[in-house]
């Protein structure tokens, strides 16, 4: 019988799912270990615990089929035995008799009949021969490497164990690392009181635990670590306390002291769905999705390469915030975080050497704090702003695009004393760079504000909207045709709104014609 | 009538290739006495008179498989073949292939494995084992 070398295949991993069993183990590995562990570490104590598991089973299973042959051992006539060396052929021993050699002694050949009636001589009780070393564990020892497993397979064994871990009560996460409950050093009611306390001084923070630890006159034990992770656990699990840290950098805040646009959405920035996309987008249209700087659009598009520094343009409900849309271009030079949903960052402006403290807002996908910076700068929305990478991921490298400081024919947004909205081109001073067909000027962010919190509770059908801004924005050329991001632009100084609802309309409603390259047409215009 | 023409298989660079000693006794050939150029100086004296019939088990270092072989055989493999200088580059290629067989205990080769060991062009050496013609026995193997 000639059986196949039992390996562990890249499916067993592709398709590996935790069982009761992984659990428990890696919860007794947590409580041996006494420190937290990052998820993978974990991983790789699992992947040791499964190989040694497959080992123990394929030893078990070869075992019921035979004795393993190795050479020390001496057998009898009549028993089955099976050859490693040989991929594994079974063969009965048919005979034995004593071994002639004269750098051997005191050995034996017993001649095995294998399964297609041919016999071969083997020496056994012959103590010195490598194959006694060889297969001393199992043979999936050969086979396997956990290092090589963690590069080819870490990421999704990691996914399925926080996954898993995440729904066990006796486990508690901070960012990569977890722990088990019952170990944590208690930090009590008083302690949070004070943290609380030392924040507020701070102006809310951001603090890191071991800046906390030093004012809170704690004992840190002989395991700092466990004390600060218990620490960080304890804030956690407050709501009074919001981690603001970088990946691997834990910092804290107190919540009720950040800023309001940092704990809710600015209403410039909240988006009422009015359709879904049905349309079949054009290769066109997804290249115009694509170079648009919208948080909410909707197409996930690829990224060729991780990119160092970016350029966006400004649309005014971010301009009138002072925030960054982060789309999935913009969000590459900004720091990732595990858990939390704020991070505290800063950007530094090298032309006038200044920092300005920011917060990045994950769950809703914008950067806040800019709000002087762009008034400072004199930018209008379509401003080109670059963003660039340091070597502190928390710090980012701001500058508008140079432009020398002159008078431009821009579109312009006027109110009348109605509050009706007239479109104009007027000359503008304009001192940045900026995109002809998103740049607006707004004389008066005041009276366009009341437009916004006239709308908050009466929001009107987008048709409506996006008729009366065609019908403006077609009287600025001859032809009466509207470029889509021109249309998008305007729209957005009245109301919140990504392209694909945009698009959705001017392709399904008859009331709008296209005449190509992105251009519209009003029929009855 | 149905002839049965023996299967004959090209040999490639990856064919594996053996001493056929079942050859050497179909030829006639007196195997013993070309194997006795092949010892060390040292064992050349001592079956210069006289060749022993005692067999010996050759134990194989992988599979601790047995071969019975005779005691020149055993002492070719296990001593004079592991002596500096018994693979010379200097030999023939004949030559030299039959001894890398004797080295090894007999084990099956590529002629891309005997190129490796010997550095000559795996090439050459299939053009010379892989024709009709057959060289001191050397012979692709035969399932």
């Amino acid at each position: 019988m000639l059986m196949q070398q039992k390996t562990i295949s890249d499916s067993y991993w592709e398709n590996l799912s935790l069982n009761d069993l992984d659990l428990d183990l890696l919860s007794n590995y947590l409580f041996e270990k006494e420190k937290p562990l990052s998820t993978s570490e974990l991983a790789n104590a699992l992947i040791f615990a499964r190989i040694k598991k497959e080992k123990e089973k394929e030893a078990l299973r070869q075992s019921q089929l035979g004795t393993r042959f190795t050479p020390q051992n001496d057998y009898e006539e009549g028993q089955t035995l099976l050859f490693p060396a040989l991929d594994w052929i079974s063969g009965v021993v048919r005979s034995k008799r004593a071994g002639s050699n004269p750098d051997f002694e005191g050995f034996n050949v017993i001649e095995v009949e294998f399964e297609d009636n041919t016999v071969r001589s083997f020496a056994s009780n012959l103590l010195n021969h490598p194959l006694n070393d060889t297969f001393s564990e199992s043979d999936l020892s050969a086979s396997v490497d956990i290092d090589k497993i963690y590069q080819k397979f870490g990421e999704h064994i990691s996914q399925i164990l926080e996954d898993s871990l995440s729904t066990s009560r006796d486990l508690v996460r901070i960012g990569e690392s977890w722990f088990p409950k019952s170990l944590l050093i208690d930090f009590n009611q008083g302690h949070l009181n004070i943290v609380e306390a030392i924040l507020d001084m701070q102006g809310g923070g951001p603090l890191e635990p071991k800046a906390i630890l030093s004012q809170l006159d704690v004992d840190l034990g002989e395991n700092p670590e466990l004390t600060e992770f218990s620490l960080n656990y304890a804030l956690q699990e407050d709501t009074r306390f919001d981690e603001v840290g970088t990946k691997g950098i834990y910092s804290w805040f107190l919540h009720r002291l950040e800023p309001e646009h940092v704990r809710e959405i600015p209403h410039h920035l909240k988006y009422e769905p009015v359709s879904e996309l049905t349309e079949t987008l054009t290769s066109e249209d997804l290249s115009m999705l694509e170079n648009i700087d919208d948080e909410l659009i909707q197409y996930k598009y690829k990224l060729d390469t991780q990119l160092n520094n970016i350029s966006f343009i400004l649309s005014y409900p971010h301009w009138r915030i002072g925030s960054i849309p982060l789309t999935p271009r913009i969000k590459t030079v900004f720091p990732t975080a595990l858990q939390t949903e704020r991070v505290k960052i800063s950007f530094y402006d090298q032309d006038d050497n200044e920092t300005i403290s920011a917060w990045l807002i994950r769950p809703n996908n914008y950067v806040y704090g800019l709000r002087e910076w762009y008034e400072d700068h004199d930018l209008i929305p379509g401003s080109i702003i670059s963003l660039e990478k340091t070597d502190d991921p928390g710090k980012i490298i701001i500058r508008a695009q140079k432009k020398r400081s002159n008078r431009e024919w821009l579109k312009t947004i006027l109110i009348g004393a109605d509050g009706g909205i007239v479109l104009a081109l007027l000359k503008q001073s304009v001192s940045a760079g900026f995109n002809d067909r998103m740049a607006i000027a707004v004389p008066d962010t005041e009276g366009l504000d009341a437009i916004w919190k006239e709308r908050q509770n009466k929001q009107r059908p987008i048709k409506s909207d996006v008729t009366k801004m065609m019908q403006e924005l077609s009287k600025l050329n001859q032809q009466h045709n509207v470029h889509f991001i021109e249309l998008y632009a305007v729209l957005n100084t009245i109301r919140r709104v990504p392209p694909e609802p945009i698009l959705q309309l001017l392709k399904t409603d008859p009331d709008f014609k296209y005449v190509g390259d992105q251009y519209y047409h009003m029929k009855d215009a | 009538m149905v002839i049965k023409l023996p299967s004959l298989v090209k040999p490639t660079l990856n064919t594996k290739f053996h001493i056929d000693f079942d050859w050497w006794k179909n030829h006639d050939r007196d195997w013993r006495i070309h194997m006795r150029s092949f010892l060390c100086p040292e064992h050349q004296a001592m079956f210069s008179d006289a060749i022993t019939d005692q067999k010996f088990d050759l134990i194989d270092q992988t599979t601790a498989e047995v071969k019975q072989v005779d005691a020149l055989e055993y002492l070719l493999i296990t001593h004079c073949a592991k002596q500096d200088g018994f693979l010379s580059k200097s030999g023939t290629l004949v030559d030299s292939v039959f001894k890398v067989f004797l080295t090894n205990g007999n084990q099956p080769l590529t002629p891309t494995e005997l190129s490796d060991i010997l550095s000559k062009p795996a090439q050459t050496i299939l053009t010379t084992f892989g024709g009709l013609r057959v060289y001191k026995g050397i012979r692709p193997i035969q399932f």
